[in-house]
């Protein structure tokens, strides 16, 4: 329509025109950006590692193709770690690009569960020789290409618990607090603390398996390089009662989530100076807690739903929404986007397991991967600190 | 005590599935994930489309009615309802689209089920195998021959010796009195190869066998998508009166698959027979390293009352009594390629491993 202004004839687009441009704008604009790693593949023998960029829709596949496993990017995005089968299992690390791929030379045949250093200068993984007694956290510094056992002192008699599943503690209230109590002990007391120094560049949370055959359970052990230690019992009431796994330290340093079974059933609990509470509480299992960047939200696998799906809860309130559900498929290994407002996750929706996302405040989904097959495991690309 | 009236009646082996012996219209149930029903009763078929069903056994034939609906990846599943007159008896079941499909050994019919029963667990009979002097076949053959003669054999002495005081601890003249035989299950390791002619020669053998059979895969059938093409479901569950059976995979060499979808289906399943008196689990292989996810569901967060598997062609170590991780007894029975089968008896107080038999000779 035209319009007088300025003593000019001006035409000015019509409302809808208006609307629908600022519709494809906000799409654009509140799309999902970034690179996700996954694995890919028509069974498990030949997953590869692939990464999906989501502007270009394009597929690389990165990986050998050998049962990968477990795509983690490092903090910096620049690489991935991940498990493949030669010889047993190793890690392998490989650039965004597919550039660059190697192997760690690993002292163990089966390797498993890299975990990258807060300063992507180290990868924390377990190393076993196949027997279920014999898992040692191994720890690969990048740049000298060395390898080293954690968990226990040279000439140390007692050897450590196996264990598995190592997550490096970081910058954590944790830190803090073992310190506090490792002050706080009196000559004799607690003798396997005495000597452990706290340090936040070289703290690793583990988890450790307690008990003997027929009565095996587990706890979550701070790990140094000559200590693995179960949680003390100021820190943490209920340790040794309980079996705990997925401990995931928190972004802001002071939480920490990990599943248990205390209760009853399985539930996400957070460890705080104040102790650990129970923030999924719900009687159907709830598992694998995933930190957002920020730390304000912590997203979940639940049953609550019937299935498996993909929750979200704050960690302040415990209130928690819905994600991803579904009544007839399952939804499972939440993923956040760098900016928080998407969750990449797997979902067998479409009738196999595809790469799915869902934006985080109004629960829309778009499936991403249509390739067929099993398309699992996704790794949002962190943004790379500037 | 209830009695079952159980009538298993021989179902021509007539070729059904598609001619490269692959699962086609039907998918479940099949004659390794079948279904044991009373008359009245309603089970779920999942098939490729929508068509008529029908149970058939010889002259018979019981249209069932069925409710629709979609699952994901645009197969369709069928809540059937067994009609009330239907007789017992093992049925095919046949669907009729466009084409005809035929499941033979698909749908057993049970007037009742027991308190008191035995299961047949047999596992690595390794189809194709050149392990013995004896062809893997014909060692298959022998032994569910056999099989089938030790259930003549307990049925005669269970009937014979109904009434008896004791029921459970009476010694007849020709042996125990145990409980009669109502289903098998074969733990994997089906074929030496996991190749398809592996498998069509194994489902024609497995026709020979008169009790239901429940399958699950092993590590030597890991080829491709060759088991699923052939029995379906990796993972499954099953009722059998007021017992629940978990079958699950662990097909897959030393470290089982944590990323795929099987341990969000082995929580739904382990819930959903936990009211059930035994909780009881199928596999290939256990080891402690398999999977923290799956040891927490099936043996720690609510533990199975108990465990069937083969892979180690043995049977247990005096140190083998439970699962490391907690109270879930396991039973492992050495490999049906070397001859071997057992009875597991489940009773009211006790699930009961019997001693293995030793009944074919390889050589």
């Amino acid at each position: 329509m035209r319009v007088q202004l300025a003593g000019r004839s001006a035409r000015i687009p019509h409302m809808s025109m208006v609307v629908v441009v600022f519709a494809f704008l906000l799409s654009i604009l509140s799309a999902p950006f970034g690179q996700i790693a996954y694995l890919s593949g028509a069974e498990q023998e030949d997953r590869c590692v692939c990464v999906l960029d989501l502007k270009t829709e394009s597929i690389t596949r990165i990986g050998r193709g050998q049962r990968d496993n477990y795509p983690v990017w490092s903090p910096d995005g620049e690489w991935i770690a991940f498990e493949s089968m030669e010889d047993g299992m190793r890690i392998f690390l490989v650039r965004a690009d597919g550039s660059d791929l190697h192997a760690i030379s690993h002292a163990d045949k089966w390797n498993r569960w890299p975990a990258w250093s807060p300063d992507g200068k180290r990868l924390a993984y377990v190393g076993s020789d196949g027997s279920p007694d014999h898992q040692v956290v191994r720890v690969y510094t990048v740049e000298s290409e060395t390898e080293e056992s954690w968990g226990i002192a040279a000439g140390a008699e007692t050897p450590a618990p196996p264990l598995l599943r190592p997550v490096w503690l970081g910058e954590s209230l944790l830190v803090a607090l073992l310190q506090a109590q490792l002050e706080e002990l009196e000559p004799g007391e607690a003798p396997g603390w005495s000597g452990v120094e706290a340090d936040s560049k070289n703290t690793l949370l583990a988890i450790g398996v307690l008990g003997r055959p027929g009565n095996l359970s587990t706890g979550i052990f701070v790990v140094t390089p000559a200590h693995a230690l179960l949680l003390p019992a100021a820190v943490m009431p209920s340790r040794g009662s309980y079996v705990e796994w997925a401990v995931e330290p928190g972004p802001s340093g002071k939480l920490i989530a990990f599943e248990s079974n205390d209760g009853g059933d399985r539930e996400i609990f957070l460890l705080s100076s104040k102790g650990a509470y129970n923030v999924s509480n719900h009687r159907e299992a709830d598992w694998n807690p995933v930190w957002s960047p920020k730390g304000d939200r912590l997203a979940f696998e639940s049953f609550r739903g019937g299935r498996r799906g993909v929750y979200q809860v704050d960690p302040e309130t415990a209130y928690v929404r819905a994600v991803a559900v579904s009544g007839v498929a399952d939804c499972w290994a939440p993923t956040w986007s760098p900016d928080g407002k998407w969750i990449a996750f797997v979902s067998t929706m479409s009738g196999n397991p595809e790469i799915w996302v869902a934006r985080v405040s109004t629960g829309e989904m778009r499936q991403l991967t249509t390739s067929g097959g099993e398309n699992l495991a996704p790794a949002w690309r962190p943004e790379k600190r500037r | 005590m209830k009695r079952c009236a159980v009538l298993f009646l021989f179902v021509s082996a007539g070729w059904a599935r598609a001619p490269d012996g692959t699962l086609d219209l039907i998918i479940t149930p099949n004659n390794g994930v079948p279904v044991i029903a009373c008359a009245g009763d309603s089970f779920e078929a999942v098939l490729r489309e929508k068509c008529a069903l029908r149970l058939v056994e010889g002259n018979r034939a019981y249209g069932l009615s069925t409710e629709w609906h979609e699952l994901p990846g645009s197969v369709m599943a069928a809540r059937c309802t067994i009609p009330l007159d239907a007789a017992s008896g093992a049925y095919a079941l046949e669907a009729i689209a466009d084409r005809t499909d035929v499941n033979t050994r698909s749908v057993y019919v049970v007037d009742s089920f027991p308190d008191v029963y035995t299961v047949v667990h047999i596992t690595d009979t390794h189809v194709g195998s050149n392990r013995h002097p004896r062809p893997s076949e014909a060692i298959f053959q022998d032994l569910l021959d056999a099989v089938s003669a030790q259930r003549i054999l307990i049925e005669e002495i269970w009937t014979r010796t109904e009434g008896d005081e004791s029921e459970e601890d009476v010694h007849a003249k020709d042996g125990d009195r145990v409980p009669p035989l109502v289903f098998a299950v074969i733990t994997g390791d089906l074929t030496e190869d996991g190749d398809p002619e592996q498998f069509r020669a194994f489902v024609e053998l497995l026709d020979r066998c008169e009790l239901p059979t429940f399958v699950c895969p092993g590590n030597h059938d890991r080829r491709g998508l060759n088991y699923e093409n052939t029995f379906g479901p990796l993972t499954y569950l099953f009722r059998f009166g007021e017992d629940g059976y978990l079958s699950f995979d662990t097909k897959d060499y030393i470290i089982a698959d944590s990323a795929g979808s099987q341990d969000g289906l082995l929580e739904i399943y382990r819930r959903a027979i936990m009211p059930a008196r035994w909780s009881i689990g199928l596999t290939h292989r256990y080891d402690p390293m398999m999977g923290m996810r799956c040891q927490l569901i099936l043996f720690v967060d609510n533990p199975l009352d108990c465990l069937l598997y083969g892979h180690v062609h043995r049977e247990n170590r005096p140190e083998e009594r439970t699962v490391p991780w907690g109270t879930t007894p396991i039973i492992i029975t050495p490999a049906a390629i070397d001859g071997a089968f057992r009875l597991v008896h489940v009773y009211a107080n006790r699930i009961a491993p019997g001693p293995v038999v030793y009944a074919v000779s390889v050589e």
